[in-house]
């Protein structure tokens, strides 16, 4: 464990700027983005960023390849290392869900190697509809630092060997024997019996006001759902994928216009389904991270897990 | 991701098949098994997943439909020119699992492609298993497919065509065509109840025959279906293949049994 003076944080992120693209949660219009860093910037650690880590480190679209005069080229090599400071642990947890399942891809392993990732310990819910403390949600994630605010001064727990390497580097640490007391604890929890009960929901309620924006998928730390398309450019054609959003009925379309989801309750209960039950039957864990984004940022703050606990909606 | 990147490939065989298909063969060294699927593509226009039909080394047989800007463009491929193949993905039919077992095979449609491929193996393992129904419905006559294929058919399965409608009196086929749907033919024969069935056709065809096979006597984990839906990856990531059960077409299927999938 170390200790670091607040006055060194910034003193700390610049020295990262040698090595990383820094981003840093910052306030933008009263919304908080991830922007690159700059000593003059005002870094809000208390409130999740508008758009998640994701696109930080994946980009909204991706490059797969580019084929020219009939040959396939790959290029695996990401364009800069990236450090992102004042993660979320729902967020870092995020990250690590990506891995379990693009992993195994050389060019994702590629991408991911190349991030350093600085959590900051949240000590109470950062809002009402925060449910990360959850037993039904698994928050486990590979970060590399880890930021807990004890007022006075930062306790930081070094996990990686890069971290280490580079916390030594600069001078701007002190090894402590302290010990982070964590003590968080979500207003509204989801169980394990909730979810062996989730098949029998019906979100009928919200599927009534749901307007279908995407909201909940687009700014949900872990949706990983993509498409893809090619594009011609400078003789050659690239091939991309992009995030989508299976709350778009045209997203599971079967040939000549067949719509196999198309009634909002299937398309709103589904996104719920993948992410606390479907992606655990497959991966055994839960692919939310309790963040409660979806909620929190959907126009009609529709709150799904009322249904779940039985909860009577306003 | 590395499992997307596809390769260039010969197209060696083009046929006019139905109303709006055609079928293509292709090299491709790769091993394959009745029920894949891959996706075939022309770059810039995009990809789509088909079904193998066939069953033979060193190169498969793509049956397609017209529906859409990539199957109009695979449309206009002829001998010789070069496509993008990626695959084989998919669990293929469990026809290893049932050596000495009836089988049933029913074909709906474009259905009849993937049924195709079983049937490839089953011609050369014929003497492994017992009886073998084939039976296959169509709309009309203009849209049979693999016609050639039913007299080296008849010779080793028991062999059923249906017509949804009968236009023409004469179809100038070797084989008899019943008027109806393929359920028709099912209702025809005796079957054991630990036979085995395997179905690929359209949702509402596979749903009715099931609930017939069901009524007399099939078990349902014994009857297969081979399901679509829209993908993109083929490798169980881009996630819109996933059924309402959270199964994936395209990694867990897309052959199911009943059991698995339900009938909705």
């Amino acid at each position: 464990m170390y200790i670091q003076k607040k006055t060194d944080t910034k003193r700390f992120l610049k020295f990262l700027s040698k090595f990383f693209d820094v981003y840093v949660p910052t306030n933008v219009n009263g919304k908080v983005f991830y922007k690159k860093f700059q000593e003059n910037c005002e870094i809000k650690l208390n409130e999740l960023a508008y758009y998640p880590a994701k696109y930080i480190i994946f980009g909204k679209d991706r490059k797969l390849f580019s084929i020219s005069n009939k040959k396939i080229n790959v290029d695996c090599k990401p364009i800069n290392n990236i450090a992102i400071f004042g993660l979320k642990l729902c967020e870092s947890s995020a990250i690590s869900k990506f891995k379990i399942v693009f992993g195994e891809d050389k060019c994702y392993r590629e991408l991911l190697n190349r991030t350093f990732l600085i959590v900051y310990d949240c000590k109470n819910p950062i809002s009402d509809y925060c449910f990360c403390t959850s037993p039904a949600i698994d928050l486990s994630s590979e970060y590399d630092m880890l930021y807990h605010d004890t007022g006075d001064f930062f306790l930081v727990e070094v996990k990686s060997e890069k971290a280490h390497t580079i916390v030594e580097k600069s001078g701007l640490f002190k090894k402590t024997n302290k010990k982070i007391q964590k003590k968080l604890k979500c207003n509204i929890e989801i169980n394990m019996e909730d979810i062996k009960n989730l098949n029998n929901i019906e979100f009928t309620k919200e599927a009534e006001i749901c307007l279908s924006c995407t909201a909940c998928t687009v700014l949900c730390p872990t949706c990983y759902c993509f498409e893809v398309f090619d594009v011609y450019k400078d003789r050659s054609i690239e091939r991309y994928s992009t995030f989508s959003s299976c709350q778009l009925k045209s997203f599971s379309r079967i040939a000549k216009d067949v719509i196999e989801r198309k009634d909002r309750k299937s398309r709103f209960k589904h996104r719920i389904m993948h992410q606390l039950l479907f992606f655990r039957n497959m991966y055994g864990k839960s692919l939310c991270v309790g963040c409660g984004q979806c909620i929190l940022q959907c126009p009609l703050r529709i709150n799904w897990i009322k249904t779940i606990k039985g909860i009577k909606h306003d | 991701m590395i499992d997307l990147i596809p390769k260039f490939t010969k197209i060696t065989n083009y046929r006019k098949e139905g109303e709006d298909s055609f079928t293509i063969d292709t090299e491709f060294n790769k091993e394959t098994f009745p029920g894949q699927f891959v996706f075939v593509g022309i770059p810039e226009i995009g990809e789509s997943p088909i079904s193998i039909a066939s069953y033979t080394p060193n190169s498969i047989k793509l049956h397609i439909r017209i529906v859409g800007n990539v199957t109009k463009a695979l449309s206009k491929v002829r001998i010789g020119d070069l496509v993008t193949i990626r695959g084989p993905y998919g669990n293929g039919y469990p026809i290893k699992e049932y050596i000495g077992r009836d089988i049933v095979l029913i074909g709906g449609g474009c259905g009849v492609a993937s049924i195709r491929s079983v049937a490839d193996y089953l011609i050369k393992n014929r003497k492994h298993y017992g009886e073998v129904y084939m039976l296959l419905g169509f709309r009309n006559e203009k849209n049979i497919i693999f016609s050639y294929d039913f007299e080296r058919w008849k010779n080793v399965f028991d062999l059923k065509i249906s017509l949804d409608k009968v236009e023409k009196k004469d179809t100038c086929l070797s084989i008899n065509v019943r008027e109806g749907f393929v359920t028709e033919l099912v209702k025809d024969i005796k079957l054991k109840k630990d036979t085995i069935a395997m179905m690929c056709g359209p949702e509402i065809m596979m749903k009715n025959t099931a609930k017939l096979l069901l009524k007399m006597g099939l078990m349902r984990s014994n009857i297969y279906v081979s399901m679509e839906r829209l993908m993109y990856c083929g490798t169980g990531k881009c996630c819109h293949c996933m059924l309402d059960n959270g199964l994936l077409v395209c990694k867990h299927g897309p052959v199911f049994s009943i059991e698995e999938v339900g009938l909705r």
